[in-house]
């Protein structure tokens, strides 16, 4: 953009200025000048000026220096050092010209707006709202009815709110330095607002995508968006404006602005408590204004609207909706059972699934260490302070809010059942209480009917119905690579379970060189990160194993990610295929693979997750291989005295088929043939050359020869035997191969499970027969008699 | 990248990044070329003037593809590519799929000013 100003004012920011002055300002600049609706008018202090001022040497090390070592566990010392760091930062001088120029702004938009001492809402915008799966909003602060006098302290506050507890551990849960995300301010003219509130552009429970929510209550929005009171909701169809449903709230208080400064709550009066807080033309107006904003983004919208004591509408604020945005089929989740249990109480359904447990009552947020994994979290209302409890809670109630408040909105990005609006269930409820919530219906039911959570896809996609089980000898297993589909993906296959997790995906979605990440301290976030991914997937089949394959990224692939020049271009040769990679880089690199090592442990000491197995890829000698398994005892992971923790080993290079013997000895558990590798390296073919793929053959009689030569000495030991290249679902006799030759498992793609159990239960009656008859076949393989496959049996 | 961003821009003006994760790099000098690009992901992102869409490309919202030349995908999970093909066969767009180095498809490996990938034409 080429802007290098500190201060500027909303009519010159478009989405593409996210980077200069974060989420909340680039959209603001986006509705003012592209989409043209009524914005309240202001200026952004942009991430310039915060760098200008932190990024000074000095102050940056002083701030790096003061969080580099704080525990995030311990909230305590944690709490001190956001203090610390905060005060440290208000008490900065602000640079003078900087100051200069937004007092002129300010005094500007006074002057617009023919007020001497315009009242103001200050609010972060950072920078990092944008990145994906790192959702900032609610994350910094806010101040409203800020004039003159208490501007420059107001922003200093912004700033030094990117170093509150939560906005810490925040960042090194997700792997961000903390220089990695700026802030930037707005400072944008507050509506003395008659009515406010939300309005999504989607219906947020459900999913569908024809209906506008709006949720209103008298005064300043904040009284909605935080959930402290419960407003009236309306629902709108799309296209015809009809209104097709009003649900009026008893609205008892409001928050306006104080004369004083700040803001305050006071009593609704009496006679307006109980009418609606919109008319008919308001709500099709705001509705209107819904549309008109979805249409530019292109994905419903969650939206801050107001109107002020002239009638005049105001947008505060638009981003895309955070559950529905990303889901394509609608959720029309009803139970099918119906719950006889006694209803003891109703609320605001706003987070579907029906989960039983045991209440916990915190009505202060200081008291959340009380708050213990799988209890129904119930409370007044929350705010960003509770996620962590939230996090941990199988469903939540609050007392007060609509389907817009925190939540609502974070119970749905977390796929928890939560029902708000109950009015009395901190006082109805105890503690040790055990319960039924129905998400859905809003219902609360005595005692305990669910026995766990209806199982949802983490908001990406509905279950369908189970597949049926046929059942067969041969383990069918799937190929994995992403988490978010494992819940859909066990579900809908009924696969025996995971026959290869692949670790690249993790780390790109970490998104950075694990050299990197060791190098800014962040060992916790791939731990935490690997942890969580791998867990995902062994809860979604647990008690069926998944077999997790250590990181195999050649040097090309790591050279790509951020870092990877710096730490990856000396080990790129000639052939990265055959270069620096597997298990190889695991003695030589053993803290990156400790990473791994400890992530595993975590998901299966911390976790529970017993079923998680693990596989080293690309094994290329038995010295190596050694090296390998003693860091993993080092680590408390090993497989002799672990009954129930397998260790596979990929067999892709032609030294693993010759020395297979020698492996066995070493007491593997399992094999595993990647057959990509195999191949290249049986036919010396070059995967990444074009000029020789038309020699490249999975069915080539050497290649078959290696995989049957391996499955007869793992048989021989008792070690399993596994493919999980793409061969069987390709080949049809390729799986009739495989299992002529006893192979324990296949592991396949999600979309050929079922076909494939269904060829497997249809060979393995085939044999059966063959057996019971006495038949005498010639099984072939393209085209090659089996007997011509076992080459060591003419030897003997 | 430079060979598929030189592939892509010569033979197409419509084209649809399936999953661009936190890699904006295609996309966005895609788009400085002045090829009409739009990006999507089952999470939201937001780069420069890159037009967005959060989609899951396992339950595709048609819409959103219809008209492009080709989707393309970088690294994606490899799971992931059936329902890229199905997609691009149903709207009758080609298909690149750039995979780590050692995951391989049924398809028509390309090579072009040193980068691998793979291109399905049902155009």
């Amino acid at each position: 953009m080429g802007k290098s100003n500190q201060v500027l004012w909303f009519k010159e920011l478009g989405k593409e200025d996210i980077p200069l002055v974060g989420g909340k300002c680039a959209n603001l600049g986006e509705l003012t000048g592209k989409i043209g609706v009524p914005v309240p008018d202001g200026f952004a202090v942009t991430a310039e000026a915060y760098k200008d001022l932190l990024f000074d040497e000095k102050v940056k090390d002083k701030i790096i220096s003061t969080i580099m070592d704080v525990d995030i566990s311990n909230m305590e010392k944690l709490h001190d050092v956001s203090i610390k760091v905060r005060k440290f930062i208000e008490d900065l001088p602000m640079p003078k010209k900087l100051e200069e120029d937004i007092i002129a702004k300010y005094k500007q938009l006074c002057k617009e707006r023919g007020k001497k001492n315009l009242p103001v809402a200050v609010r972060s915008s950072a920078t990092a709202e944008d990145l994906p799966g790192a959702s900032f909003a609610g994350q910094q602060d806010t101040y409203l009815n800020v004039t003159e006098k208490s501007l420059i302290p107001s922003i200093k506050r912004c700033w030094s709110s990117l170093f509150t507890p939560r906005a810490i551990v925040y960042r090194k849960e997700k792997g961000f330095s903390h220089d990695e995300v700026l802030i930037s301010v707005a400072v944008q003219e507050l509506i003395a607002s008659k009515v406010s509130g939300v309005m999504f552009t989607i219906e947020p429970v459900s999913g569908q995508k024809d209906k506008i929510v709006i949720n209103a209550s008298w005064g300043l929005g904040e009284a909605v968006v935080s959930g402290q009171v419960t407003p009236d909701e309306y629902i709108v169809e799309k296209g015809t404006l009809k209104i097709i449903n009003k649900n009026i709230a008893k609205k008892t208080k409001q928050i306006i602005s104080d004369k004083d400064g700040g803001t305050k709550w006071v009593d609704v009066p009496y006679d307006m408590q109980d009418i609606p807080a919109l008319t008919d033309d308001e709500i099709k107006t705001l509705a209107k204004l819904g549309e008109k904003i979805e249409k530019h983004y292109g994905v419903p919208q969650d939206i801050e609207w107001a109107i002020d004591d002239k009638g005049k509408f105001f947008i505060l604020q638009a981003r895309p909706e955070t559950v529905f945005g990303k889901e394509v089929e609608t959720i029309q989740e009803e139970r099918k059972d119906t719950i006889t249990n006694e209803i003891i109480l109703k609320g605001i359904g706003v987070s579907p699934g029906t989960v039983s447990g045991r209440v916990k009552v915190i009505v202060n947020v200081k008291d959340i260490a009380r708050f213990q994994k799988g209890d129904i979290l119930v409370t007044e209302m929350t705010t960003p302070d509770w996620v962590p409890a939230m996090k941990m809670a199988s469903a939540i109630i609050t007392n007060l809010g609509g389907k817009t408040c925190h939540a609502a909105i974070v119970s749905r990005e977390l796929g928890v059942p939560c029902i708000v609006g109950t009015e009395k269930a901190t006082n109805l409820l105890k503690d040790g209480d055990i319960i039924t919530v129905d998400g859905q219906k809003g219902i609360i039911f005595s005692g305990a009917v669910a026995e766990k959570p209806e199982i949802k896809s983490e908001g990406v996609t509905v279950i369908k119905e189970s597949a049926p089980q046929i059942v067969t000898a041969t383990k069918v297993y799937v190929n994995l690579s992403i988490p978010e589909i494992a819940r859909k993906i066990a579900q809908e296959t009924n696969a025996d379970g995971v026959g290869l997790l692949r670790a690249e995906h993790l780390m790109l979605s970490i998104g950075k060189h694990p050299r990197l990440l060791i190098e800014e301290g962040g060992e916790n976030v791939m731990i935490e990160r690997f942890a969580s991914g791998i867990g995902q997937v062994a809860e979604a089949f647990f008690p069926k194993p998944v077999v997790y394959r250590f990181l195999d990224f050649k040097p090309d692939e790591f050279l790509e990610l951020p870092g990877g020049e710096k730490y990856e271009r000396k080990n790129l040769g000639p052939n990265p295929m055959i270069g620096y990679r597997g298990e190889y880089r695991y003695a030589k690199e053993d803290d990156i693979f400790r990473l791994e090592l400890r992530a595993i442990r975590k998901a299966r000491e911390e976790m529970g997750l017993t079923n998680i197995w693990v596989m080293v890829p690309f094994v290329r000698t038995v010295e190596i291989f050694r090296k390998t398994v003693n860091i993993m005892k080092q680590e408390g992971l090993d497989h002799l005295a672990d009954n129930s923790f397998q260790l596979w080993i990929m067999v892709e290079v032609p030294s693993a088929v010759f020395m297979i013997e020698e492996f066995c000895r070493e007491g593997i558990d399992g094999v595993s043939f990647g057959t990509n590798d195999l191949t290249m390296l049986v036919l010396g073919v070059d995967r990444n050359d074009t000029s020789v793929q038309e020699i490249y053959d999975e069915r080539n009689l050497g290649v078959l020869r290696a995989i049957a030569y391996t499955m007869a000495v793992c048989r021989k030991y008792g070690v399993t035997t596994s493919i999980c290249g793409q061969a069987p679902s390709v080949y049809p006799d390729y799986l009739e191969f495989m299992i002529r030759n006893g192979a324990t498992s296949v592991s396949v793609n999600p979309d050929t499970v079922i076909a494939t159990r269904k060829n497997i239960a249809v060979l393995e009656q085939k044999i059966q027969m063959e057996k019971a008859l006495g038949l005498q076949t010639r099984p072939k393989i393209a085209k090659i008699p089996l007997e011509e496959v076992y080459f060591w049996k003419s030897l003997i | 990248m430079i060979g598929l961003i030189d592939y892509i821009s010569e033979k197409y003006s419509n084209v649809v990044e399936i999953g661009i994760g936190r890699y904006p790099e295609v996309a966005y000098s895609l788009y400085l070329k002045g090829i009409n690009v739009i990006a999507t992901d089952i999470y939201y992102f937001s780069y420069k003037g890159i037009r967005f869409f959060i989609d899951n490309i396992m339950e595709p919202n048609v819409s959103i593809y219809n008209g492009a030349g080709l989707l393309y995908s970088i690294r994606p999970a490899p799971e992931l590519v059936i329902y890229m093909k199905r997609l691009a066969k149903n709207i009758k767009a080609d298909l690149i799929v750039k995979p780590l180095s050692s995951e391989f498809y049924e398809g028509d490996l390309k090579r072009y000013k040193s980068i691998n990938f793979y291109l399905w034409n049902f155009s």
